[in-house]
Order: C-alpha cells, then structure tokens, then sequence
C-alpha cells in the first residue's frame, strides 16, 4: 500500500465492498448463498477458494460443516477461542470501554445496521469494519466535505481499526481452513487501505 | 495469495467484485442490493428504521468535538478479567467519588450459595462496580472477594455466548454455532419423545447451584418428570437430617452468634466454607468483639477459622461426634444441664439422658479422638456454664463423614442438654429458608407421579423424608450399574466431572449414550461437563437475569431479595425463565398451558405483587424491589416457638390427648399442653425436642410412619415409598456414635484424605475469575511434618496418593460395589485411584491426616481456570503485539502459569491449576441419609520423583 487515502469516488466505493464482504465473513460462519458467491465470481474465488462441488449436495454440506466448526473454534467457542473483539484483544474482557465508543462512533456516523439486536458486541470486528464501510458509502458528503471526511475516517480507524493485528496473525496460524487463513490475510492488508 | 502482500490493485479490484448487485444481495441475505450494510437482518433496532438523512454521518456533531467521541479511559483501568496491578504495582485507595454518577442497580450474587444483596454499578451500559447492598439484614451491606468478582464472571472473555451442537463424538471437543431455533427444536423434539416412550422419569434435570427453583419445578412438573437431581448430598444432607430428626420444622441451625459468648465449633470453618459465608463470619466477630464471645474449634486441619479462634484442637478425622457425647457426658456429670428443659421440652428425661450417655466418657473420647479428656471437661462445662448464650456450630467438617449423620445428632445433642435452644444467643433455627412466604410465585403445576431410583435411591431411607435431599454420589454408579437410563439429560449449572466423586466414572458415563441418550448442558461456561454435551445452551449471568431470592436469615426472620438484569444479557445468552416458555410450547401437550403470554418482568410482578408499600417512598410490590433489591418483613425473630400460646382461634376444634398432652385438630398435630397451657411446641411427633426419634428407627425400618407424621403437623413428610421396601437400614432412635472399621484399624502407613475449602472459591465455578484465581489456584498436599520425616519429604516434593475404597461400606452398602471391576491392591485393599501431587510441610495439620483443597484441577474450563496463558499452540497470545497492545493478564500477570506441566522435581511451587481430588475419592454415602463422606478416605501415600 502506498499511504494514500482512496481518493477517488471508486476507489472509496470499492474499498467499501471490500470492508462490507470482509465484515460478512468475520461475522458469522458462510451459508450456501455466499458459497455460492465465492465461487462462481472469479476474482472472489481467487481470494477466498472454496472447493466445493455444487453438483454434490452431500459434499456441500460437509465443506460447510467443516468451514462451521473451524470458524467456531476460532472465534465463537467453547474453548481457546478469541472473539474478534477489540475489547477482548485489548483488555482482555468482553465490552470494554472500547464498546461503548464504538456505541459512540455508531451513533454519530449514523450507522444503520441491525447488529445491535444484542449478539454482537459492538466492537466485534465485523461491526467496525462495516462501519467503515458506512462512511465511505457517504458518497455526497465525501464530494462536498472530503476534509472532514478524511478526519473522521482517520480518527475512526485509528481507535477501532489498528487494534487487531494479534488477532490476524493467530487467526493465520491456527485456522484449519483455507477461507479463514485467507480472511485473516486479505484483511490484515485491507486495513492498510485506510491510513490512521 | 497467502504468501505475499496483496497489492492496493488487487484490493480494489476485490472489493469492486463484492459491490456488485449479485455480491450485495449474497452478503446481505434479504436486504435490498441497495444497502449499505453487509451484515444480516436481525431485530430491528430504532437505528435500522431511521430515515437515509437520519442515517448521515452528523458532521455538526463532528465538528463540535473534532477528536474521538468516547475517550476511553475515565474511570481509570477498565475493570477487566484479566487486568491486575501486577507485581509491585502502586495501590491506592478508592477514590470515593469515582462512581457517584453511576447508575445503581440492586440485585442478588450468586457465586456461592450464600446469595448477599449487591449493588451494581452502570455507567454508559455497563457494569463497572458490584459491591453490598446495606439493606439485606442477613449480609448488612459485606461482599465477599467471590462477590466483588463477578465482574470477571459477566465479562469473561471465553464465556459462552451463543447455542453450539457438538460434532463428531460425544467429549471429543469439536463444536458448531447453531441458533436457539435449531436448539430448541431439537431439545422439543428428544423431550416429545420421551413424553411418547411413556417414562417420563427418563427425563432427569440435574443442577448445580439453583436459585430459580420455581422456574425449574414449572418446567418439570410441566412435562411430568420428578427426576430433579442435585449437589445436597455432596455438601450438608447429615447436618440437615440431624436437625430434622430433633426439630422437623427446619433442616438448617441459624446459631445466633451475633448474641451469643461461646461458641464450640466442630468442623466448621465458618470464616471461609460455611453456607452462611459472610453472614455468619460477620456475626461471630461481632459477639467476639462485642460480647467478648470465645470461639473454640476442633477441626483435623488449622483452618482459618481454627487459626482465628480462642482454642484450636485437632482430632482424630470423624471423631466430633465422640466428643460431643462426652462432653454431654460432662455437663450432665456437673449437674451443669438445664433439667428444666430437659424433662419438659424433650422426650427424654435428664436421668435418661445421663444413664445414655454413661459410656461416653472424656476418657473414653480422648482414646478415640486424641484430645486430652481434661479438655474435653472444660470446654463442656465452659460451655454450659455460658448457657443459654453460647451454641455448637458445625457443618462439612463434621458431617462429610460415613458416620456424619450421628456426629452431627450427637453436636446439636449438647445444645438441648443445656437449654439454649431457641433461645437469644443460642442454638436457633427459622422455619425460612428461602424468600417471604408472603410471596407466592404464580401457581405451579402438580408434582408428578414418578418415580426414578437416581432421585429416591431406597438404600438411604433418610435422604427424602423431610426433604428432598437426595443422594447425588450415586447418579453416575447407578446409571454405569444399569438400574437407571436417562432418554434425556438436561445439566445446568453443573460439574459433575471435577466436584462428583470418581472422576473417571462420571466421565465414563456422561460419555455413553446408551446410558444417556441426549445430553444438554445450560451454563455461562464451557466446563467438564460441557464438554460430555451433545447441546450446550450459553446461560444468562447472574447479573443478568431475574429471580426473586433469599436465604434462611440469621436476623431469624424472612425477607426477600430481587436478582434483576444490571445489563442485557451478553451475546445471545439467556436465561431458563426466557427459553423454557418457548421451549414447554415446542412441546406441548398441555405444558403450555403453564406459560401464560407474559415477559418474564411481568411473571416477577405478579410473584412481588404483596411487597408492601414503603410509606416513604409509596412504591411497593416488584417497583419497590426495583428500588431496594430487598425487602424485609416486620416479623418477630423466631425465638423460642415452642412457647408461643395458641390462640383461641387455633383451639377451636382441637382434641388434646389426656396422656401425651398433644393438641390436634382434625388428627394433625398443632401444639401441646404444658402445665394447663396450650402452647406450639416443637413440630415434632412428640411436639418435644426429639432426642429420641423413633419416626427415624421407624422409617429405615421401612415401617408405616402415618401416625407420627400427622401428630408432628408437618404433613408434607412422607413415608417411604413401595419401592423401599427390602431396603432396611438400622438407625440409632438415641444419638450415638460409631467409627468406622478402615478408621477404627487405620495402620501406621495410612492416611485419612480430608478436602477443605478456600474463602475466594466455592467448589468449582470460580477459578475461571482471574481476581479469585491469583489468590488461590493450587492444592498440594498438606502432611504433618511426622508424615514427612517418616516418608524423607520436603516442601515441594513429590508423592503418589493410594486411595481405597471404605471397608466399612463394603459391609453395609454392598450394591456400590456390583458390577465394578476395582483392582485389590496385596494387602487387599479396594484402590479407588493414584494420585500425583506435592506436599507442603506444616505443623497446622493432624499427624494422621493429608489435606487437599478442592476446586482445583479443571481441565476444560477456560484459560485461566486451567492456568494457561494460551489454551492454543501459536505464536501470538491476547494483547501480545509488543508494539501496539498490551495486556498485563495474559502476558505478565499469569504469573502463576505452570511451564513445567506438573512434572515431579521440576514443578515450582504456588505454580499450576492444581488436581482434581475427585480423581481418587471414592463414593462413600453415608448409609443413613447419602451424603458424600469427603473427609473419611484412607490413603497410603508414597514419596516419588
């Protein structure tokens, strides 16, 4: 990466995509829909390669499986696990004070999301890379007020977005799978795109 | 694409590919292509129904503050599980103002059984502060370390946060995320299927700690099983016979330390492992330091209780009971009893008594127990020189005996001898032992019919009478030994694994599913007996759910504390009152009908709904809880009932029998005739202090106790069912004592193995709490320095424990043995199991005695009950990028992590998670009433490494 911030209205709009299908993958485990997805697009494939043999339901289902428990046991539990939340990787607990900001930060940017129906925390990195996603969505105030965008975008990735970096390298170590080796490495340079 | 940097190009152009339309509809399941979120519908939050300017970025918001929106960081470190001052770190003292602006939010701790009202502290949505609710008359405001830690508990990293079915083998650890749809279904399923089978006994609840009793009884009465299974046997079902044989009414001694000026403790280290906890500890300091009360104790091992007493002696393991009957034998030989009492309040006359008690001479106790018998005198006669402001205490210490059941009849016997029961300062009791009966919660549905030998096992024919005590030890033999199959097992709260005796066989079976055939596991954390799940089910915190709760006060009266959710439960936990609604309707077959269309706040205002008014404030029923956390009753403490005078309106009606002097209406007892004076009495038979019980002679007989019931009043005790029948087991009418044969014969090369207790745990639910766990996290062994000089043993060295299975129950309880194969070691000894541990050395523990703590050596539940930094291999830990983050826990602060894996001469010592005791302590009910004897195992020990 070079430094620079994404300048251009295409270049904000697919860093964008880019943080929205990252956050879909850190936040729940892959349904058929989205292996689907993975799949048939070429250049998805190419970063995420799932092996699946559409044509077999009964090998499906096992990928799937086998893709549910490594992402259990990576970060939903029951044991040795991480959640990818700042608050756990930081302070060591769940909701920290990093939540609560994050609470902060979804309220000002006026993030719209349905994740606070409560099963996930806040500061999940799904939720923050999502609402990256959001503010670089906001293509007309980027064109009208792009210094202050960029501010804010900044300030926001430095509190919420330059945390997780342990996180990324033991999520490369211990997955068991190609998808979540590969998610913690697209995302550790995905983070880049957005300079602190 | 692993090995190298991915190029900016590259990004873009993936995230041009995951903005298409396909991609959007893909990432967002149902959300138009439109949106601009990838995550997931879920329930609609006020933000997601905000109009497209609402949903704008506020750069006039921006503007004003131009910096972060939250600093994190004003209340100082966050109160983490993990974060501690470190070593050397400077301490200071609260800042008295640092949570004024927090809002406070009372509810009921629950990590040990005592439940002390607590406050909690919530700022910004989150708890940042537990500490005592002054207005519960039974703690007054004290928390103890286990209470101030909950924190730990509510924000633990590796709590369990969503519903996960296991995959592949039972116990194999691999898991997956299902939803609580997928959950409930397939619980509904399994459990319509043994409403189909027509056993509904198959279907067994199994707990841990419960404080929801009526959630729980709902349910089960609901679906129709009676197979509710428990932990009382393996903690004070002796002490509670004990009590009932005297005085029916009550299973529990409320000692009304705070009154009183001798205390004679046998056993009990009350300042640490009392289920009285805080409550009690409190009181006895304050009648130390107020009455100038002295506390005498008799304990195998320098508690810090006995270290904290006026007198410590040790005696022989089991031997209480001896010494009690003796020192009844001194008080009666001073003339120092209260005749008065004796010959009118109980049914045995003082000449009877001294004639009983003849043989039980300090002589003879000091033979048995070791303890000088001119000690023995003394204390008798201080004790009763004290009467009636002085009373006995005991519990575990006494009682976790194969012969607990008559230590602890021949303890509470003293207090009777010299007249103190009931009265100020003395040994006292309260027919309360939960919330003000004032509050009734909505109506339940009848107790089913069935019956299950896991529940009622017919060998111990006084674990059920008066209450249902139940005989836990013996769940996993009976169901290895087939007597019993489980279709479905519901565990909550619960592990078994590490605090049930013989580890391997609760494992063996938990593991087979033919014994039990679905397994659900509802708790806040993975555990040992999770990982033997087929269904785990993340449970709600105690800070996080409803309950109205209470324990059997020492002010002797009722009242009644409110659980309430401080926050929202965390993740997608929840709690039984939530699910079981839900899951009775999946059922159905009229288990519906019992879960009215109501939240479970509306379920706590019709339970609170007699909460008075508090005529300062004018709010009243669960309002007034909302504002309290407790209510308490106006009630007279429960002094002396057997003298309470009937009314005129209790007479009416009443026949009173010329020669026994009971009153009774309609058959049922309700007083008696003392000198012309119709009083209450005691709930008993004779409706006198019971010394001699024949009602217990009768019931292990088998024998029809109809009559005898309906005289005591107390009507819900029952006789023992057919099913009992061949099951007769001989019990003293008279307090006694025996010792049992492994004991009697112990050789010059055994031990007896007792366990004990910290003040930071309860058995096995809090060395996951960093805070408790860096206090206490490891259990060698702890022999008397004659031990070690016999064996060449040094602090820190190494030993392997023999455990034996009892002799004695050999004899009288053959059917533990059926169907085992248990290796006979060549002097024919019954091996229960090896075990490896260090020792420490020290004078504060019976030559003849090894000591181990419980509530360590957990193998599954989370990294820092298990003393890991890292339960994972890999390189990087929490927190451990040295240039970005830093966690003290994980990195610094488990200083007490084990790199040596517990090998003997190189382990160092306070170093580990310490060893499961339970890996080699037998089974060993005692006959009588089953509970668990966790002090009586003999043991050979030898030096290793």
């Amino acid at each position: 990466m070079n430094g620079g911030f994404c300048w251009s209205a295409d270049e904000r709009r697919a860093t964008a995509g880019l943080y929205r299908l990252l956050a879909r993958l850190w936040l729940r485990e892959v349904d058929p829909t989205l292996v689907d997805l993975l799949n048939r697009d070429p250049i998805l494939a190419a970063f995420f390669p799932i092996s699946c043999d559409t044509s077999s339901p009964l090998i499906d289902a096992a990928m799937l499986e086998m893709l549910s428990v490594d992402f259990c046991r990576l970060f939903v539990g029951p044991r040795g696990h991480r959640i990818p939340s700042q608050s756990v990787w930081q302070h060591g607990m769940l909701e920290s004070e990093t939540t609560v900001s994050m609470r902060q930060w979804i309220d000002l940017v006026g993030y719209a999301s349905r994740v606070d129906s409560g099963n996930v925390p806040h500061d999940h990195l799904a939720v923050q890379l999502d609402v990256m996603a959001h503010i670089l969505g906001q293509h007309d105030l980027w064109e009208s007020h792009p210094e202050e965008l960029e501010s804010l975008a900044a300030t926001y990735h430095a509190a919420h977005l330059s945390w997780a970096s342990p996180l990324l390298d033991e999520v490369e170590s211990r997955a068991e799978t190609s998808l979540y080796r590969q998610l913690a490495h697209v995302t550790r340079d995905a983070l880049r795109l957005v300079p602190a | 694409m692993n090995d190298t940097r991915t190029t900016r190009r590259q990004l873009l152009r993936l995230g041009l590919a995951a903005s298409s339309p396909a991609a959007l509809a893909a990432l967002s399941g149902c959300r138009p292509p439109n949106s601009e979120s990838a995550l997931p519908p879920g329930g609609e939050s006020p933000a997601a129904q905000l109009s497209p300017q609402q949903q704008a970025i506020n750069l006039e918001k921006w503007r004003r503050i131009r910096g972060k929106p939250y600093e994190t960081g004003k209340l100082g470190a966050a109160p983490g599980v993990c974060q501690l001052p470190g070593p050397g770190a400077k301490r200071n003292w609260p800042e008295r103002d640092k949570y004024k602006n927090t809002k406070q939010i009372p509810g009921m701790c629950q990590l040990c059984s005592t439940v002390c009202g607590i406050i909690g502290h919530v700022q910004d949505g989150r708890l940042v502060k537990i500490e005592g609710n002054p207005r519960d008359p039974n703690s007054r405001g004290f928390l103890c370390a286990k209470g101030h830690a909950g924190l730990n508990h509510l924000y633990h990293p590796e709590r369990l946060l969503y519903p996960l079915r296991r995959v592949g083998p039972r116990g194999a650890g691999q898991w997956k995320r299902i939803s609580w749809d997928e959950a409930l279904d397939e619980i509904a399923a399994r459990l319509k299927a043994v409403r189909d089978s027509g056993r509904l006994e198959e279907f067994a609840f199994h707990q841990g700690r419960l404080r929801s009793k009526d959630a729980v009884k709902r349910f089960l009465n609901a679906f129709g099983t009676r197979t509710q299974l428990s932990h009382r046997a393996l903690c004070s079902g002796n002490r509670r016979a004990a009590n009932l044989t005297y005085i029916w009414e009550s299973d529990w001694d409320l000692n009304d330390v705070a009154n009183t000026k001798y205390i004679l403790n046998f056993g009990s280290n009350a300042f640490e492992a009392h289920q009285g906890h805080i409550p009690l500890a409190s009181r006895i300091q304050d009648a130390r330091f107020r009455n100038g009360a002295k506390l005498v104790t008799f304990d195998v091992r320098l508690s810090n209780t006995a270290g904290a007493s006026d007198e410590w002696h040790a005696p022989f393991p089991g031997t209480d009971g001896a010494i009690a009957l003796a020192m009844s034998h001194a008080i009666l030989e001073a003339g120092l009893q209260d005749d008065s009492f004796l010959d009118r309040w109980t049914n045995v006359s003082a000449h009877e008594l001294k004639e009983h008690l003849a043989p039980y001479t300090p002589e003879w106790a000091e033979k048995i127990s070791g303890v000088p018998a001119a000690d023995i005198r003394r204390i008798a006669l201080e004790f009763a020189e004290a009467a009636p402001t002085c009373t006995t205490l005991c519990n575990r210490g006494s009682s976790a005996h194969l012969n607990g059941y008559y230590n602890d009849r021949a303890i509470h016997l003293l207090n009777a001898v010299v007249g103190n029961v009931g009265k100020k300062g003395g040994w006292c009791w309260s027919p309360w032992s939960s919330i003000d009966p004032a509050l009734k919660p909505p109506p339940l549905p009848p107790t089913p019919a069935t019956w299950s030998v896991l529940e009622d096992p017919p060998e111990y024919p006084l674990a059920n009478v008066w209450r249902r005590m139940r005989v836990g030890e013996i769940i996993y033999l009976y169901l290895w030994q087939q007597r019993a199959r489980l279709q479905v097992y519901m565990t909550y709260n619960l592990d078994s694994p590490l605090t049930w005796p013989e580890e391997s066989l609760t494992q063996q079976v938990l593991t087979d599913e033919q014994r039990i055939g679905f397994h659900v596991c509802i708790n806040c954390f993975y555990n040992e007996t999770a990982h033997y799940a087929d269904l785990v089910l993340p449970w709600a915190t105690y800070l996080e759910r409803w309950d109205l709760d209470a324990r059997a006060s020492y002010a002797l009266r009722p009242y009644t504390g409110l659980r309430t959710p401080m926050i929202e439960p965390l993740g997608e936990s929840r709690d039984i009152r939530d699910f079981f609604p839900e899951l009775a309707r999946r059922i159905g077959g009229g288990m519906e009908k019992w879960y009215p269309n109501e939240s479970v706040q509306q379920y706590m205002e019709r339970w609170a709904a007699n909460v008075p008014a508090n005529p300062r404030t004018g709010k009243s029923g669960l309002e007034r809880l909302l504002d309290e956390g407790i209510w308490e009753s106006d009630r007279q403490p429960y002094y002396e009932p057997h003298l309470r005078k009937l009314t005129d309106e209790e007479l009416r009606g009443t026949i009173t029998d010329p020669d026994t002097g009971i009153i009774a209406k309609d058959g049922v007892g309700i007083g008696i005739m003392v000198d012309g004076t119709p009083l209450r009495g005691f709930a008993t038979p004779s409706r006198k202090f019971e010394i001699r019980s024949l009602f217990a002679q009768r019931v292990g007989r088998n024998q029809d106790c109809s009559e005898l019931i309906r005289q005591s009043g107390v009507t819900r005790t029952a006789n023992r069912p057919d099913a009992h029948q061949g099951h007769d087991v001989d019990i003293e009418p008279m307090p006694t004592w025996f010792q049992p044969v492994e004991l009697r014969e112990l050789s010059d090369d055994e031990l007896v193995m007792t366990s004990f207790k910290w003040n930071v745990h309860n058995h096995g639910r809090t060395m996951n709490l960093k805070w408790l766990a860096e206090i206490v996290h490891t259990n060698p062994a702890w022999i008397h320095p004659d031990t070690a000089r016999r064996l060449g043993l040094r602090d820190g060295d190494w030993i392997e424990i023999t455990a034996y299975h009892s002799r004695e129950l050999q004899r009288r309880s053959p059917h533990l043995s059926q169907d085992r194969s248990i290796e006979v070691d060549p002097r024919g000894r019954p091996i229960a199991g090896r075990l490896q541990v260090p020792v420490v050395v020290m004078e504060g523990i019976h030559p003849r005695v090894l000591a181990m703590s419980n509530s360590c050596g957990h193998w599954q539940y989370t990294s820092v009950a298990q003393a890991k930094k890292n339960t994972v291999a890999g390189t990087h830990l929490a927190g451990t990028d040295g240039a970005l983050l830093r966690d003290a826990d994980w990195e610094r602060n488990m200083w007490w992590e084990d790199s040596t894996g517990g090998t003997p001469g190189k382990w160092k010592p306070n170093t580990g998670n310490g060893w499961n005791q339970n890996r080699v302590m037998p089974i060993a009910p005692d006959p009588v009433t089953g509970q668990q004897a966790f002090h009586d195992t003999v043991v050979s020990i030898r030096k290793i490494g």
